[in-house]
């Protein structure tokens, strides 16, 4: 392949599809961006970013697996820049699929990965100083050799000198790759050496594609002479497949670990949450039980309190009761005495009103017999008087009537003499009486004054009786 | 070389193709732009050397190809990172539903320590062009589900916005590698960092 720097545009067959690519858009964003400052692909919408288009979008529809990826458009500009699109189209086939490129632009590029896995075993093993310091520096090998592997050198070096190392490319295939990369390093190696991971990334950049451009013939002669062992990368492959896959079984339990990490830190903060709640509700509920404690005493002590006081009580009702008792007994005593006294006051009442009857009987019985008296007085008075009329008829008799009527008259005398001293006897008899009854009246209204009420019961003979033994005698 | 006084930010950038990373780190290191970058094959790099806080840091940038299966070559770039940098294209929808994945994939990778607090710095590129398709509320929504990430709008063409993005990303870079130094142990030639302000996150952003 001619390593011509600016070829003409070349008017052969043009690759045009109706068709939609999903990576129309992608493809679109980069193609400005291949090659910017080349002749040939830096004019907008230009025949050579149209050419660049139509065979990445046409690979894309060709190979959905791969689509596009970022990188191939430069293997397919430096195509377009030897041949028409349709002819650069099937070279990127072929290149894609028997060149190992097309496992590098997959999705998972996985191809990438093996690569620098077996380069950086390939530094380690042709130059351990450098593979150190590299890893001293934590400088990994994708850091400057990606490029590299993903465009074929075309970002990296000038396009002279890619399209040699793309001629030997398709003659020998990735292995010059792996030698071009082990010569850079060889290159650079003193220098490299001497830098730190931010030096070295600037040399990558700029000093050590300058120093390999500046004898293209002695790196690729020094690029011929790094060893490269089929074997010994096939070994490497097979140890990189058992690397990845126990990286992506990591991968996916450290996935799974995360998700789980994620479900229990939030279980941890939601029981954190309970926790804090029960606390919360423990310090309230002690607090309360505390206050109820307290609650409780204070209750305690008020019924101590009031037992005391009940006990007191029903001592005190005891003997209240007691007393009631005693109360009640002497009341009914008192009840009694009263009644009795009571009665007692009756009797003498009924008494002093006897006696006042008596009094009164006595009184009356008193008129009546110093009525008497006078009656008597006047019969007697009357009987002397006839007395004395007869005694003046007698004599009259006498002198008229001398035998005869003296003997009567003698006779009548007699009787008449007789009843008078009977009348005498019993005015005696009445008079005697009537002291007596007087004297008596006397002692009683003396011994009234004296004891009104406890007058003698000796006294207390009824007035009726006495009238009526009175009545007896004068009668 | 065993002590050199220097303290090495490690950032790497990432978002969907053509979004702009490269031309963004750049327009930052080497304030130029053009049209002529080629598509970033495998990874590219850039180192500059800032102030921050009065400390002199030197940011190692990391561009990365865009495509989605190279994500799975991530690893090796991706590990030591102190921020990343998210980038999408504030002209293509797709740019910024690719976002999450991209977190997604690089908090998987990278493994930091503490996935949830990891730095990120979201830059919604191209803004001199039109129409625009994402509005920086949706953008700034997003930040805020994720933690509150900050966001600039920039353009790498224009220069508009990249120097501040960058010294916010210097700031959060140095504030996580304060907060993990034991992340470091495995580079040799970096220091300890003992006495050392931690600048305020996200200071200068413009959410």
């Amino acid at each position: 392949m001619g390593a011509q720097g600016n070829p003409p545009p070349f008017q052969g067959h043009r690759l045009a599809t109706a068709t939609k690519s999903p990576c129309e858009k992608v493809i679109r964003r980069d193609i400005a961006r291949t090659y910017p400052e080349h002749e040939f692909f830096k004019e907008k919408d230009g025949l050579g970013q149209e050419s660049l288009f139509n065979v990445i979008k046409a690979y894309s529809l060709h190979d959905r697996e791969v689509g596009y990826c970022q990188g191939s458009g430069f293997i397919v500009g430096l195509l377009l820049m030897q041949m028409p699109e349709e002819e650069a189209f099937a070279v990127l086939v072929k290149i894609m699929e028997d060149y190992r490129m097309r496992d590098m632009f997959k999705p998972t590029m996985a191809e990438l990965g093996l690569c620098m896995y077996q380069l950086e075993n390939l530094v380690a093993e042709q130059l351990p100083d450098l593979n150190q310091h590299f890893q001293s520096q934590n400088f990994h090998t994708s850091m400057y050799a990606s490029s590299w592997f993903l465009t074929l050198f075309t970002t990296a070096l000038s396009l002279p000198m890619a399209c040699r190392i793309m001629d030997v490319f398709l003659s020998e295939g990735m292995e010059i790759i792996f030698k071009v990369a082990l010569a850079m390093l060889t290159l650079g190696k003193e220098e490299l050496m001497s830098l730190d991971m931010e030096g070295m990334l600037k040399y990558f950049q700029k000093e050590l594609p300058a120093r390999a451009e500046s004898d293209p013939e002695a790196l690729m002669q020094l690029a011929y002479t790094m060893k490269y062992n089929a074997k010994k990368m096939k070994k490497l492959e097979k140890e990189y497949v058992v690397i990845k896959t126990k990286e992506q079984e990591e991968m996916a339990e450290l996935k799974r670990l995360r998700q789980e990490n994620k479900q229990l830190r939030h279980r941890c903060e939601m029981l954190e949450e309970e926790s804090r709640a029960l606390a919360d509700r423990l310090v309230k509920g002690q607090v309360s039980r505390a206050e109820e404690e307290e609650t409780t005493f204070v209750v305690q002590r008020e019924l101590d309190v009031l037992r005391h006081t009940h006990l007191e009580t029903t001592h005190q009702l005891a003997l209240a009761n007691e007393k009631i008792r005693s109360l009640s007994l002497m009341m009914e005593e008192t009840q009694t005495s009263r009644q009795s006294s009571i009665e007692e006051i009756t009797l003498k009442q009924e008494q002093l009103q006897q006696r006042e009857e008596m009094i009164e009987c006595l009184q009356e019985e008193l008129v009546k017999v110093r009525l008497r008296e006078a009656e008597n007085d006047a019969l007697i008075r009357d009987l002397r008087s006839r007395i004395h009329e007869l005694e003046e008829d007698k004599k009259t008799l006498r002198e008229i009537t001398p035998d005869n009527s003296v003997a009567h008259l003698q006779e009548e005398l007699i009787a008449v003499k007789l009843r008078e001293a009977e009348a005498n006897l019993s005015l005696k008899d009445l008079r005697h009486r009537v002291t007596e009854l007087s004297n008596q009246w006397q002692r009683h209204l003396q011994e009234h004054k004296q004891e009104p009420v406890n007058s003698g019961e000796a006294h207390s003979t009824p007035k009726k009786l006495l009238l009526w033994n009175w009545r007896l005698k004068f009668k | 070389m065993a002590s050199r006084k220097k303290t090495l930010l490690k950032v790497i950038i990432l978002g969907d193709s053509s979004v702009g990373k490269t031309s963004l780190m750049n327009q930052y290191v080497n304030r130029k732009f053009t049209n002529q970058y080629k598509a970033t094959i495998g990874a590219d790099f850039l180192t500059k050397e800032l102030t921050v806080d009065d400390r002199t840091v030197t940011m190692q940038i990391w561009d990365t190809a865009g495509q989605e299966r190279f994500q799975s070559l991530g690893v090796a770039f991706y590990r030591g990172a102190d921020c990343c940098v998210l980038v999408f294209d504030v002209t293509a929808p797709n740019t910024f539903k690719s976002l999450d994945s991209w977190r997604d994939e690089f908090l998987i990778q990278a493994s930091p320590r503490e996935p949830e607090n990891f730095p990120f710095v979201l830059l919604g590129n191209k803004v001199d062009l039109e129409p625009r398709a994402i509005s920086s509320k949706r953008a700034q929504q997003w930040c805020q589900s994720k933690n509150n990430i900050p966001y600039f709008e920039t353009s790498a063409k224009e220069g508009l916005n990249v120097e501040q993005a960058f010294m916010a990303i210097a700031k959060n870079a140095l504030a996580q590698q304060n907060s993990t130094v034991d992340l470091y142990n495995e580079f040799p030639d970096q220091i300890k960092l003992t006495n050392t302000q931690k600048p305020s996150g996200g200071s200068g952003c413009c959410q």
